[in-house]
């Protein structure tokens, strides 16, 4: 349907939906607006008293039974329209789309990070082609963030410790921003990432042109996990049972507890179960299962549920997506630009601006700005000077040697880009020397 | 105002503030359930580590201060001011007391390394036997001022409202620890 | 020069107003048992704040003007607005009308001497101070979370939020001492033959009200003591890393600070029900149900708290449960617009300043309602949540309500309070800037919400920049309406024509004694026979 307000044509199937909720209650509030604000001011121009008149009689009225009624029935119908309106729109969004790619999305200060089925990773861009519902698990490192892409007119706050989770259905091609809209600190209005549809010819084809990424699908990284933690001891993926259930019944059935609630067996499930494996115990199963808090990060229990899921019998298109490439950080359309340029759009793709600014000016970490070669003082005393060597060592394992007089907030970057974009991040700084 | 509003003046007063505290204890009762629910095993783990004799000798004893109260008003309604210093006093004692076991209990949870931080059912023991324990030393400012002025005399069979409303606000007290005790000690 | 009243009586006293500002000096002020000394003290207090946090908008405007690091870092920019928020709400806002306001007139409209608590009363407001030192003391690291101080960025930000706690704490304590003794004095002080339903409306609105500061209070008490515990004791109700749920803060946040938005409006209804009869000269219309409405709002208002976390990943039910009864408030609040309308059916009006404002109450308040019909739908919500929608959403029903209806009442009850009239030409152009200014300002910035402007941003998207400036010229002239209003204040203080005892020709309590009023209130308690909006028939 064709929406009102949208900045052009609808993004999203989502945007022409709730487009047509506002355009519904802006026309029946616009309505009652005009007549309530019409008898306001129509009432207050004709019953004004005028100089020098005759002093008015003023008539006893002091209420009308039939009037009360009349200005509560309408109003409470008119309220259960928008409520009921609202209901629909917000149950559409909220509905699983069967087939869609699991994308793992995680916030924090002041980034986002975003894990594909094939385990590639990228920073501050979601990469997908156009017509392939999505599914977002959303999460948090350290403080409250929200995902909101206003051009899909979709928002889903990312919290720690829980897994939230956003539909998306992109319907036509486009950059379109990503905002934080949960304050999340003093880089909040700077936490942003793009959504990048891609007509899906072209998607295959700048795929193509992508090295393929190291390493493993996420589903086999937590298969690699699933064995090695142990898991297997007590879960059989299929066959006879040991002493827990089978891994290999997939995602999303209802299981009975212990305590005979029926709870679902989705994600957040799969996840409270790893950490806290007394919570939810199934029905017929022994409480022995150990905690892994502490043993397994919350990226490889995100990896752990891709395996489970996998093995889920009809999850064939989920399968074909796992086949998917990569979303690695790279130059659109594979132009060779001199490293420095390179590393200058890294810097900013990958989130670095959000904290430090190329032009001196003070933000969250020291500015890039006469960096490279200049002599740092160190959080511990120590001395050091930012050549490459700390440079390269900063980017990897941030926490190492931190500059005095700045927070202990930086990401580290090890297993994220590759040799070749830190080289050319490191050139770009070079370039940022006075 | 007259006496007769005055006093249902008070006693409307202290109502009011009562269920002011009802919610402002309701607060961490909410989170109480919250996270026994959340965490059902290690509050039976935790609770355990309660010393459960203390507790129920707490319990005697803020049981017995709410009598000693009582037994004050129904002094003073009889005019007998001698008695309510008697009761007013012996309540004290009895608040002393129960604060002097809480003190106990604390410092054995903190020789065993048990802290507020140390996991969510502890936070819920300190915070709420902590904010009660506040209120408990509040109502012996209260008692200890109305005891001061039963000696100047202030109070009689036909004026004694003070007594009544700081009564109230001790049964109150009583109240909150007769749920708190179970809750944290005995509900396995 | 010396203005005559509406119906060209001389006013009586020709000197300066003497009444319960008779006595001077410090302690005549500092350890008064007055309510209405109490009230002005309040007054001035909230006031204050009110500029203060005004001068903080002001400084926000200017940076959204200039996306990026100009004129002040993001840092600086995030303490302001946590202060704006923080300093209006909790220091302006919400005690204005009860405790400034209320305090001096609800015992004058019941026809008592005093409030049921004196001592209580002037305790209230001492707390009120120390909660306002406490905050104060706070600044040396200063708050950076946003009014709303969600976890865990509030547990772990280097700010003194452990500080600030304590003084929200005590701000608490003082809101509670004062709801309390408005319950009792409303209960057991009328004068006689006022039964419930011949007290004023602004008596019913603050008696909903102070059913809510007593009940909804305490909750934010133990809200910002647990958050202060997380702090200092490494308490962990809203940690996850403890096993705690960020989420629970803003459950227990809000099942306070949405009652406390009633808080805010409904004291602010209750002039406007007060009002409106007296400049139309016609009785109230639907006494009872402006009456019932004020405690059904006050009821219901309890239970919508969650339709501030639809974002969150509440469950479906919860979310469908929350919208439908968000929309119920909606009911009650409406007919009491209704109501009002149809009360000037018919009238005599005029427009002195109280009306002027009265009526601009009424006009922004519906722009405001109405913006919250999409709040409350799930759908939409979804989009706006969290951008300058929402911003928009609560300047409209705080600024355009609350402080519109407070500065009705404050132009209506100014020459009772102290005994002189204003200066009406300098009310109106000040009226007339507010209104113009007001709409700029907050008017943009629902279209830069629903564009996916989001909130609490020290710089955006270039595409939004045009309407900021927009929004930012219109902050100005909404503050030179302000500063020429306090000027009129000002002026009236000091040189401010004698009032008479009644310039309003009003029938309620207060307008039969004195200009001020005297310390005792009455000569002789009246006894009351009627309501007081008996103005039909003939006006002379």
């Amino acid at each position: 349907m064709a929406n009102a307000y949208a900045l052009g044509e609808a993004a999203s199937r989502t945007t022409g939906q709730v487009d047509a909720l506002f355009l519904f209650i802006t026309v029946v509030s616009l309505f009652f607006f005009l007549l309530v604000e019409g008898l306001l001011i129509y009432f207050a121009i004709k019953y004004r008293r005028r100089k020098g008149a005759e002093a008015a009689e003023t008539p006893d009225i002091r209420g009308s039974l039939f009037l009360e009624t009349v200005w509560i029935l309408i109003p409470t119908i008119v309220v259960a329209s928008f409520f009921y309106y609202g209901y629909i729109v917000f149950r559409d969004i909220r509905t699983p789309s069967p087939g869609a790619t699991d994308i793992h999305v995680v916030g924090r200060q002041w980034l986002f990070e975003f894990r594909y089925p094939d385990g590639s990773l990228s920073i501050n861009e979601l990469r997908v082609p156009a017509g392939g519902p999505v599914k977002l698990i959303l999460s948090s490192d350290d403080v409250i963030h929200s995902f909101y892409i206003p051009a899909y007119r979709l928002k889903q706050d990312m919290v720690p410790g829980q897994y939230t989770t956003l539909y998306l259905h992109p319907d036509k091609e486009g950059t379109y921003p990503i905002l934080c809209a949960e304050y999340c600190g003093v880089a909040h209005s700077t936490m942003r990432a793009d959504l990048i549809v891609m007509e899906p010819g072209a998607f295959a084809a700048w795929r193509e042109k992508k090295e393929a990424p190291a390493g493993l699908s996420l589903a086999e990284q937590g298969k690699a996990l699933v064995e090695k933690s142990g898991c297997l001891g007590c879960h059989a993926v299929e066959g006879k049972e040991k002493v827990g259930p089978n891994l290999g019944q997939g995602i999303g059935r209802k299981v009975l507890l212990a305590d005979g609630t029926t709870v679902t067996a989705d994600e957040e499930y799969l996840r409270e179960s790893i950490y806290d494996p007394k919570a939810k115990v199934v029905k017929g199963y022994p409480a022995v299962m150990p905690t892994f808090k502490g043993s397994l990060s919350p990226d490889d229990v995100g990896a752990i549920i891709a395996y489970l899921k996998s093995l889920s019998g009809d999850k064939a298109e989920d399968k074909k997506k796992e086949g998917e490439k990569a979303v690695e950080k790279e130059e659109m359309g594979g132009k060779e630009a001199p490293a420095a340029r390179k590393g200058k759009e890294l810097a900013e793709t990958l989130g670095c601006t959000g904290c430090h600014s190329p032009d001196g000016s003070a933000r969250v970490g020291p500015s890039f700005q006469g960096l490279f070669g200049r002599q740092v003082e160190l959080e511990d005393g120590g001395k050091a000077t930012a050549d490459e060597a700390y440079l390269r060592e900063s980017i990897n394992h941030s926490k190492a040697k931190v500059v005095k007089g700045f927070p202990n907030v930086m990401p580290e970057f090890k297993g994220k880009i590759s040799e070749e974009d830190l080289s050319a991040i490191i050139a770009y700084l070079k370039t940022l020397k006075q | 105002m007259d006496p007769a509003t005055a006093r249902e003046a008070a006693t409307l007063g202290i109502w009011a503030f009562l269920a002011t505290e009802v919610l402002l204890f309701g607060g961490l009762f909410t989170a109480y359930i919250i996270y026994r629910i959340k965490f059902p095993q290690l509050f039976y783990e935790d609770h355990l580590k309660l010393d459960r004799v203390l507790g129920a000798v707490n319990t005697v004893v803020l049981i017995g201060s709410s009598l000693t109260v009582a037994l004050g008003i129904a002094a003073i309604r009889k005019g007998r001011v001698g008695l309510l210093k008697l009761y007013l006093s012996l309540t004290i004692l009895l608040a002393g007391v129960f604060l002097g076991i809480k003190y106990m209990e604390y410092t054995g949870k903190f020789h065993h390394g048990l802290f507020p931080d140390t996991d969510i059912f502890f936070s819920l023991y300190f915070m709420l036997t902590g904010l009660h324990g506040i209120h408990v030393l509040a109502g012996m400012a209260a008692l200890g001022t109305v005891l001061f002025l039963a000696g100047k005399g202030r109070y009689s069979e036909s004026y004694h409202t003070p007594v009544e409303i700081t009564g109230l606000y001790w049964h109150f007290v009583d109240l909150v620890w007769i749920y708190l005790f179970p809750l944290l000690y005995l509900v396995g | 020069m010396r203005e005559t009243t509406r119906n060209g009586e001389q006013p009586q006293n020709g000197d300066a107003p003497r009444g319960y500002l008779e006595a001077k000096g410090f302690w005549a002020w500092a350890y008064t048992l007055d309510h209405k000394r109490i009230g002005v003290m309040y007054m001035y207090t909230t006031l204050f704040f009110f500029l203060a946090g005004g001068v903080f908008a002001l400084l926000i405007r200017i940076k959204l003007m200039f996306p990026g690091q100009h004129i002040f870092s993001n840092q600086t920019y995030n303490v302001l607005f946590t202060m704006h928020g923080a300093l209006m709400i909790f220091l302006f806002v919400i005690p204005a009308i009860p405790s400034g306001l209320g305090n001096f007139f609800i015992p004058l409209q019941i026809g008592a001497r005093d409030v049921a608590f004196p001592r209580l009363n002037l305790l209230s407001y001492w707390v009120f101070v120390a909660g306002i030192v406490v905050i104060l003391a706070s600044l040396v690291r200063p708050m950076d979370t946003g009014w709303t101080f969600y976890t865990p960025y509030s547990a772990r930000t280097a700010a003194d939020v452990t500080t600030l706690s304590f003084g929200i704490f005590l701000i608490g304590m003082s809101s509670i001492l004062t709801g309390l003794n408005f319950l009792v004095t409303i209960h057991k002080l009328r004068a006689p033959g006022m039964t419930w339903h011949r007290m004023p409306l602004f008596i019913w609105s603050m008696y909903a009200t102070s059913i809510i500061q007593v009940l909804a209070t305490p909750v934010v008490g133990i809200t910002f003591l647990l958050l202060a515990m997380e702090r200092v004791l490494g308490v962990g109700f809203f940690d996850p890393a403890k096993g705690g749920d960020p989420i629970l803060f803003q459950h227990f946040f809000w099942f306070y600070s949405h009652p406390v938005v009633y808080v805010m409006i409904l004291p602010a209804m209750g002039i406007i029900s007060e009002v409106i009869p007296v400049f139309s000269r016609k009785p109230i219309f639907g006494y009872k149900a402006i009456a019932y409405s004020s405690v059904a709002i006050a009821g219901f208002g309890f239970f919508v708290w969650g339709h501030h976390m639809f974002v969150t990943g509440m469950s479906g039910t919860a979310a469908i449960i929350f919208s439908l009864l968000t929309y119920s408030v909606a009911i009650p609040t409406a007919i009491k617009v209704f109501n009002w309308i149809a009360t000037m059916y018919r009238g005599s009006i005029t427009f002195e300043s109280p009306m002027l404002y009265a009526l601009t109450f009424i006009f922004l308040f519906v722009v405001g309602g109405l913006t919250g019909m999409y709040l409350g739908a799930l759908g939409a919500d979804i989009h706006v949540h969290d951008t300058y929608f929402i911003v928009a959403h609560f300047h409209y029903t705080m600024v355009g309500g609350t402080v519109m209806g407070l500065l009705a009442g404050l132009h209506y009850w100014f020459p009772k309070m102290t005994g002189r009239m204003l200066s009406e030409a300098m009310a109106r152009p000040a009226w007339l800037l507010m209104f113009i200014g007001f709409n700029v300002t907050f008017f943009t910035q629902f279209i830069l919400g629903f564009e996916g402007m989001p909130r609490r941003y020290a710089e955006y998207p270039a595409q939004y920049q045009a309407l900021n400036i927009v929004s930012t010229v219109g902050s100005w002239v909404l503050a030179a309406g302000i500063l020429l209003m306090f000027a009129n204040f000002v002026r009236g203080l000091f040189r401010g024509a004698p009032a008479p005892p009644n310039p309003w020709k009003a029938l309620s309590l207060e307008w039969q004694t004195g200009s001020p009023p005297p310390t005792e209130n009455f000569e002789e308690i009246p006894t009351v026979t009627d309501w007081p909006y008996g103005y039909a028939g003939k006006q002379t």
